[in-house]
């Protein structure tokens, strides 16, 4: 990754979409599809992931579900009710910070 | 694909309780993480050892290791309790208890005006609440040590609960005790209802804490973990 610093005020937005997409993931499937959909650009360290996740978990807008196979236990996170909606105003707000952007540094960009 | 065995899972939570993480609810997750990786080494680098695919993981999780991983979830389940005290400490000042909060207060202004000695409801309400912080540390402790012994696991929300996510340093007896003993102090109509607004905060908290918010993360625990048994 080349500047890790410009992704992480977007972490929990990253996490919110995905969780979105799909019904349930787990930790690890996090940072594999982060890695998958930006082509090994953007990698998720283990010690932003799980804080953020228990961040969100504890704010109510990740429900957890846990689930046993044989002597693995797998920790599954899910959107609550709550979680959908903080995800629609996170996606606005990165959009909006997009689009400044693009204006800012392509002038040619016009944000109307 | 190459998938861990129960054993190799087994030497995952030894190493995890190597490296200072010995809670169960914690545990669960870093060992499922690890695991995951390690596989996922071994689609690559198939004669991979375990041991050295396993350090490959954890070298991931920066110098530090699991030990920031720990203080950030205890200071993230400490939120997540008082933030849960505060939800139902608010409703106690909305329609309809707001009425029953108030009425205790005035009720409990007019007791304490109408006493020369405050030291009557003080000293009761010093010893009273120490009854109750003594009986729920033995409960608890009692119980922590019974699952403790029937699971063989520790649980992080425990040692969050004996604790009521920090609240315990606030509600600690020994800071307000100079101020409720003290027969040499004035009192005021202001001070009176100062102290009766405080005693009903004060039990109000600390009902919240014992008999609301505990027993419902112990019950959300035992929904994520079976293991998680209620003594």
């Amino acid at each position: 990754m080349k500047n890790k610093n410009l992704y992480k005020g977007s972490l929990i937005t990253i996490i919110l979409k995905l969780l979105n997409e799909h019904d349930k993931m787990y930790g690890y499937e996090i940072t594999q599809k982060v890695k998958e959909i930006t082509k090994n650009e953007l990698q998720l360290t283990e010690g932003a992931l799980y804080p953020a996740l228990h961040k969100l978990e504890a704010q109510g807008l990740l429900d957890v579900e846990v689930v046993k196979k044989g002597s693995r236990v797998r920790k599954y996170y899910k959107l609550t009710e709550a979680g959908t909606k903080e995800t629609i105003n996170k996606l606005a707000e990165l959009e909006s910070y997009i689009r400044n952007m693009r204006a800012l540094v392509n002038p040619k960009f016009r944000l109307d | 694909m190459q998938t861990l065995t129960d054993l190799q899972i087994k030497r995952l939570y030894e190493f995890t309780k190597s490296h200072f993480v010995e809670w169960y609810d914690v545990q669960t997750e870093l060992v499922d993480h690890l695991a995951n990786g390690i596989e996922n080494t071994w689609k690559e680098s198939p004669h991979l050892s375990f041991e050295n695919a396993l350090n490959k993981e954890f070298r991931k999780f920066g110098v530090f290791g699991f030990s920031d991983l720990i203080e950030e979830k205890t200071n993230t389940l400490n939120r997540m309790y008082l933030k849960q005290v505060w939800n139902h400490f608010k409703t106690f000042f909305r329609l309809p208890k707001i009425i029953a909060t108030l009425f205790c207060m005035w009720f409990l202004f007019l007791i304490l005006q109408s006493l020369n000695n405050k030291l009557f409801v003080t000293v009761p309400f010093v010893i009273l609440v120490t009854i109750i912080h003594i009986y729920f540390l033995y409960n608890e402790k009692k119980q922590i040590k019974n699952r403790n012994k029937k699971t063989g696991k520790k649980w992080l929300i425990d040692t969050v609960i004996i604790r009521l996510g920090g609240l315990i340093h606030f509600l600690n007896l020994g800071i307000w005790i100079p101020q409720l003993i003290d027969s040499n102090k004035l009192w005021t109509d202001f001070s009176i209802l100062v102290l009766a607004i405080g005693i009903v905060l004060y039990l109000l908290l600390l009902f919240i804490s014992i008999k609301i918010v505990s027993p419902k993360l112990k019950e959300k625990m035992h929904k994520e973990y079976s293991e998680y048994l209620f003594i």
